[in-house]
């Protein structure tokens, strides 16, 4: 049989994810805080930030690799090094008192991923939107005598797209993990790649599950055997296919996922008559067979697959794929009470009223010829 | 044509009568939403037709009261931070050439009669979306009206 060749849907309703929106950098609102002018200019400060989120039980503390102190101008920033390419820059902007104290008014954050590899992302904005989402977080540098108590607020949309950006830098990872691949990812991160990723994620995670098939064009060799296997299931609504060789194109490298079988559900076979006429000439030609799925649906069966490693990640990396489920019951949360507020404040009669559908008279669409 | 089934993967976009379900917390629909965030990360996306009927409520109450009160101000407020924190998918070209094919195919009263949500069939089809919905007959009857080149119109049902 020949080479199985598989059409999903396209990938529209896949987003493009542009990879520069984790760096850019944030304002937050900070509690006031002074801080001496001698600290902030010793030459020697060497110490550690600590990030503090009560509303996860998160904290983290890594180190400061740069201060830039430039009082007269009202900027002080910190460079800390949160991960080997990922680097947390604190930009304190305020003014200097009488009393030789700096004054912080407002704290800029921004998260900056040296390397354009998913592990970076995955950190950076699983960061973004643990901030966003905790609206709290407490930034402490004990050299410093610096503790700052920050409210950040960030849209909702916002959050979510960070949340989206976790998960696929998440897949990429388990991807990069279990093949042993490693993906320099592109700045624009296309709606095919974003399939791509999915796909070969299910593989490795799930093995066998659902995923939409539109049509799968099939090469059979005219033999009687086939022509008569293929009548036989033609009476059942489901066939499987394979199992046959499957390597997926991702980031300009090929990745060989195992064997896989394909199950079209709800099938039909285009043209039956003519296929099995064709199959009847007993030739040994290929004949090309086009199955469709009628609800779109189908599975993917992927015995083979590579498969992680029982403990995937350094500690760094788990405790933050372990904010998972925090993460998504925040998120819900948000939604559901925005969703909620747009009749919070009404009597049920007035509820009805809101929501009503408009409506057109029954003479709306009975158009009047001139003529 | 037969309807889609919605798949692990498949975007989806709310009919108008799933976001009504949801802005009144009712639990099958609030339970749906909660599992789709949690897989994808981000809420149903909405039609640019649903933000328009979602508007249009207040705006009716508006119109034939001139002005609305505080109350419904507040959550009106509250509706346009929901339309803005949710995808929503636009009434595009492509939209619009797939509600044009579909439209003269149904009778005068199935036109008056599923007008919205042949437009928002019409939407989530250019944009590679699915819809969750109430009423799966009314987009049964839209599915078998669809350009033949086109995908599949995709169906959940989410109904207390």
């Amino acid at each position: 049989m020949s080479a199985l060749v598989e059409s999903n849907p396209t990938s529209v309703g896949y987003p493009q994810m542009a990879r520069a929106v984790l760096s850019e950098p944030l304002t937050v609102l900070a509690s006031p805080e002074l801080v001496s002018r001698q600290t902030i200019e010793r030459r020697d400060l060497a110490g550690s930030l600590e990030l503090n989120v009560p509303a996860f039980g998160f904290s983290l503390s890594a180190p400061i690799v740069q201060m830039v102190p430039r009082i007269h101008a009202g900027e002080v920033g910190l460079t800390v090094a949160i991960d080997e390419n990922v680097i947390l820059h604190v930009f304190l902007t305020g003014k200097l008192t009488k009393d030789g104290l700096f004054q912080i008014e407002t704290t800029g954050l921004k998260i900056e991923t040296l390397k354009n590899r998913a592990r970076f992302d995955f950190i950076a904005s699983t960061l973004w939107a643990m901030l966003g989402i905790s609206e709290t977080v407490q930034i402490r540098v004990s050299e410093m005598h610096l503790n700052l108590n920050l409210k950040v607020q960030m849209e909702l949309s916002t959050i979510s797209e960070m949340l989206q950006r976790r998960l696929l830098a998440y897949r990429i990872m388990v991807i990069e993990r279990a093949t042993g691949k490693h993906f320099d990812l592109p700045p624009f991160i296309t709606p095919e790649n974003v399939k791509g990723v999915a796909l070969i994620y299910h593989a490795i995670s799930s093995r066998s599950f659902a995923w939409p098939i539109g049509f799968v064009d099939y090469g059979f060799p005219a033999t009687k055997e086939v022509r008569d296997t293929l009548v036989e299931i033609n009476k059942l609504p489901v066939i499987k296919l394979g199992p046959h060789p499957h390597a997926e194109a991702l980031f300009g490298q090929l990745i060989p996922i195992g064997e896989a079988f394909v199950t079209v559900k709800d099938k039909t076979i285009a043209d039956f008559d003519r296929v099995v006429k064709e199959l009847s000439a007993n030739d040994e030609h290929m004949v090309r067979v086009l199955i469709r799925s009628a609800t779109g649906q189908g599975a993917y069966d992927f015995p083979n697959a590579p498969r992680l490693p029982k403990s995937p990640w350094d500690p760094k990396i788990q405790a933050l794929v372990d904010l998972e489920t925090g993460l998504d019951a925040q998120l819900l949360e948000r939604y559901n009470q925005l969703a909620a507020g747009t009749l919070a404040n009404l009597s049920e009669e007035e509820r009805k009223e809101i929501t009503n559908r408009p409506e057109l008279d029954e003479e709306a669409f009975v158009f009047e010829s001139n003529d | 044509m037969p309807v889609g089934v919605v798949l692990t993967e498949t975007p989806l976009a709310l009919d108008t009568d799933v976001l009504t379900d949801w802005r009144y917390q009712r639990p099958t629909t609030s339970k749906a939403i909660s599992e789709y965030i949690a897989r994808a990360k981000r809420p149903p996306a909405l039609t640019a037709i649903t933000v328009f009927e979602a508007l249009y409520g207040f705006e009716n109450k508006a119109a034939k009261a001139a002005s609305l009160d505080n109350r419904t101000i507040e959550d009106r407020v509250k509706m346009e931070q929901l339309i803005r924190a949710c995808p929503v998918l636009p009434f595009d070209q492509a939209a619009a050439a797939i509600a044009a094919y579909i439209f003269p195919r149904l009778s005068k009263s199935d036109q008056n009669k599923h007008w919205r949500d042949i437009l928002i069939a019409a939407t989530v089809l250019a944009h590679g979306h699915g819809i969750a919905t109430r009423n799966k007959r009314d987009f049964e009857l839209i599915a078998t009206n669809l350009p033949t080149n086109n995908q599949l119109l995709r169906l959940c049902v989410w109904k207390d």
